[in-house]
């Protein structure tokens, strides 16, 4: 299950990554622009500069000069963060004052037009403007360049990012919190949903509520209930042949089963009368195996407790069914002892079913227990209503042991007797009940035992979360 | 006795009207709802064994029509069908007992004539195990004539277990008929007063077998 797709994650994922690369193509965008609000701040700061050193410059002797107190330089030089150099040349080059190092651009020819330029100081990168001033007096005009590091400008164009940047992060975090929590209260009735559909017996038909499921979901569970309702229709059918067949095949059975009987009374001779006990007993053969297949098949279209299961109690059931064959186990030189609690063991369950299952347990352990003098019928109510029937037999030999409950499989299939099919029904019944069935035998029971066990209540929601 | 035999399989009904014919009864056949109701109204009958899937009107019809105008004709349904419903839905309609197919011989002779008996108002007014003959009215039992010494109590006993020779009789079921009138018969004293009334008829070849978990069962002795 883990391998499964997840509604939240994937939805969680179309939704992020578009939003992720919406802020990631946001960031890029707001940062040119702040980068470009932060420059065109300080690159008049910068103009300003140049254009103020240009006016200092004076004409000494035909000769450009630019004199400055110290304190005035230091003033034009301070700055908090960034490192400010100009350089103040002669159009032919010959430095003036300033930083020779300084590589400054050709400027525009046009007299006090800036232009702006990037470049490298000292391994750091600056940004400065270069323009052409011509000073009275002085013929040729000076190149005055002004340029500085970029510390300021990235901090005001990171901080302009961050104010763009962080709600928009924020807005991204809440949107996927929202998402989540809010797929997963969708979800919540699908949990909802699942929960009806694992407190449905095995065999319950019944379409599932449809009460608080998202429209989104009501299709799945609209056409759940239609396959649901095709089954039932289906089973219904089924059932329908198997009760028509029973009534077809019994008839004919019961009218072999009396002409034989009658016969038998009849006085014949001695050859003949020993065809008519092998006769009697093929036919018994035939109308058990009847009677078997359609117990068999009765018990696999048990499929709507509703219908047909009703508060049985087990004690009273093979109470019952011990006593009708009573008479058989003393024929047969047995003891049946039916060992139960004095107070009802009840279950949810089909009382001809239930009947069926321990008289097949009885019928087995009559064929197969062979010498032994008691057949025991264990009931118990703890942990969980349960039915044992043990006989003091031969017990099974271990290779038969996993085949026993298979259809048709008999452990002496030379014997002529039984139709194989006794455990298989024991097996169909307490399966259709939602029980278990195992069978131990010698070395650890002295003997054989068949034990079925019953669940008592529906799942709890415990064990579905577990799952 | 007269029967009616309400059955549309040939094969069966005739079955049946030999073999019922031969134990004694005067049978008649109807292979149809409709006329087994026509049959019904054109004379008595002792008991009328009924099939319930038949042509024209169904078993659960006849009986329920019959019961309407009052007659009270035993029946004993012959059900090939094993759904409970079905055999609760035929005792409800007034039914006296049923029989699923296929069904023994035996067995459908014995509980016809148990029907007839009861219905005839003389039921059971003797009981018999083996060669003890139990007499109800005169509260008396006697072994090939002679007469045996019971106490009430004992008698009592044997009369309930008896009724079912060969077949078990459930304790509690024991002890509830008798501690109605006999205020010191429990649970706890039954098997005294069991083991009493086997010591009595053990020397006669009738034995009492105590069935572990499901109670007593009467009948003749093993050899």
């Amino acid at each position: 299950m883990s391998r499964a797709p997840s509604l939240r994650r994937r939805l969680l994922a179309r939704l992020a990554i578009p939003l992720l690369a919406l802020i990631a193509a946001d960031a890029g965008l707001s940062y040119v622009f702040a980068l470009r609000f932060a420059n065109s701040a300080y690159d008049h700061w910068l103009l300003d500069s140049a254009r103020s050193l240009g006016a200092q410059v004076k004409a000494e002797g035909g000769q450009a000069t630019l004199r400055l107190p110290k304190e005035a330089l230091e003033v034009f030089e301070w700055d908090e963060r960034d490192r400010i150099v100009y350089k103040v040349s002669s159009e032919a080059g010959e430095l003036i004052i300033g930083q020779r190092s300084l590589a400054v651009p050709e400027p525009p020819r046009e007299l006090q037009h800036p232009a702006f330029f990037e470049g490298e100081f000292e391994r750091e990168t600056i940004r400065g403007v270069v323009i052409r001033a011509k000073p009275s007096g002085i013929h040729e005009p000076v190149v005055i360049a002004v340029a500085e590091t970029l510390h300021k400008r990235n901090s005001l164009a990171a901080e302009i990012l961050a104010i763009v940047l962080v709600p928009q992060v924020l807005l991204l975090l809440a949107a996927a919190l929202l998402i989540w929590s809010g797929i997963t209260a969708g979800l919540r009735s699908l949990v909802h949903v699942s929960l009806d559909l694992a407190r449905k017996d095995h065999r319950d038909l019944s379409p599932v509520p449809m009460r608080d499921v998202p429209q989104e979901v009501q299709p799945i569970i609209a056409r759940t209930n239609e396959l649901f309702g095709r089954l039932a229709e289906a089973m219904h059918a089924q059932r329908k042949f198997i009760a028509d067949a029973a009534h077809q095949l019994r008839t004919p059975l019961s009218a072999l089963k009396l002409q034989i009987e009658s016969l038998e009374r009849e006085r014949l001779p001695e050859e003949i009368r020993s065809r008519i006990v092998s006769l009697k007993h093929a036919g018994g053969r035939a109308i058990h195996l009847a009677q078997q297949l359609l117990t068999l098949a009765r018990a696999e279209s048990e499929f709507d407790p509703q219908r047909s299961f009703a508060d049985v109690d087990l004690v009273g059931v093979a109470r019952d069914v011990g006593e009708q064959w009573i008479p058989k186990a003393l024929e047969a030189g047995v003891e049946l002892v039916l060992d139960a609690p004095d107070s009802p063991v009840n279950l949810r369950g089909d009382p001809t079913l239930l009947s069926e299952l321990v008289s097949n347990l009885i019928d087995n352990a009559l064929r197969h227990g062979r010498d032994t003098r008691t057949i025991t019928l264990r009931i118990s109510g703890t942990p969980r209503p349960s039915l044992a029937v043990e006989d003091a037999g031969p017990g099974i030999p271990p290779q038969a042991k996993d085949r026993v409950f298979d259809r048709f499989y008999r452990v002496d299939a030379r014997s002529g007797e039984g139709t194989g099919l006794g455990l298989a029904i024991v097996k169909e019944i307490v399966s259709a009940h939602g029980g278990t069935v195992s069978i131990e035998t010698r070395p650890q029971f002295a003997g054989t035992r068949v034990h079925a066990v019953f669940p008592g209540t529906a799942p709890s929601l415990q064990s579905l979360r577990e799952q | 006795m007269r029967l009616l035999l309400v059955e549309d399989d040939p094969d069966l009904a005739d079955g049946l009207a030999a073999a019922l014919a031969r134990a004694g009864f005067s049978v008649d056949r109807v292979a149809d709802g409709k006329s087994a109701a026509d049959a019904l109204d054109s004379q008595p009958y002792d008991l009328m064994l009924l099939d319930l899937g038949l042509p024209l009107m169904d078993g659960f019809e006849v009986l329920r029509s019959a019961r309407a105008r009052k007659l009270t004709v035993p029946v004993l349904i012959l059900t090939a069908r094993d759904a409970l419903e079905d055999r609760v839905r035929g005792l409800d309609l007034g039914a006296d007992d049923y029989l699923t197919k296929p069904f023994e011989l035996a067995e459908l002779e014995a509980r016809a004539r148990a029907l007839i008996r009861r219905s005839a108002g003389h039921a059971a007014p003797e009981l018999r195990v083996g060669e003890l003959t139990i007499d109800i009215r005169a509260r008396a039992a006697r072994h090939r004539g002679e007469p045996v010494n019971l106490s009430p109590r004992d008698f009592a006993v044997l009369e309930i277990l008896a009724a079912k020779p060969g077949q078990v009789v459930a304790k509690d079921r024991l002890v509830n008929s008798i501690s109605t009138w006999d205020k010191d018969f429990s649970e706890n004293s039954a098997e005294v007063y069991v083991h009493r009334l086997r010591k009595k008829l053990g020397p006669l070849g009738i034995e009492i077998v105590t069935m572990r978990g499901f109670g007593y069962l009467i009948r003749v002795a093993p050899q």
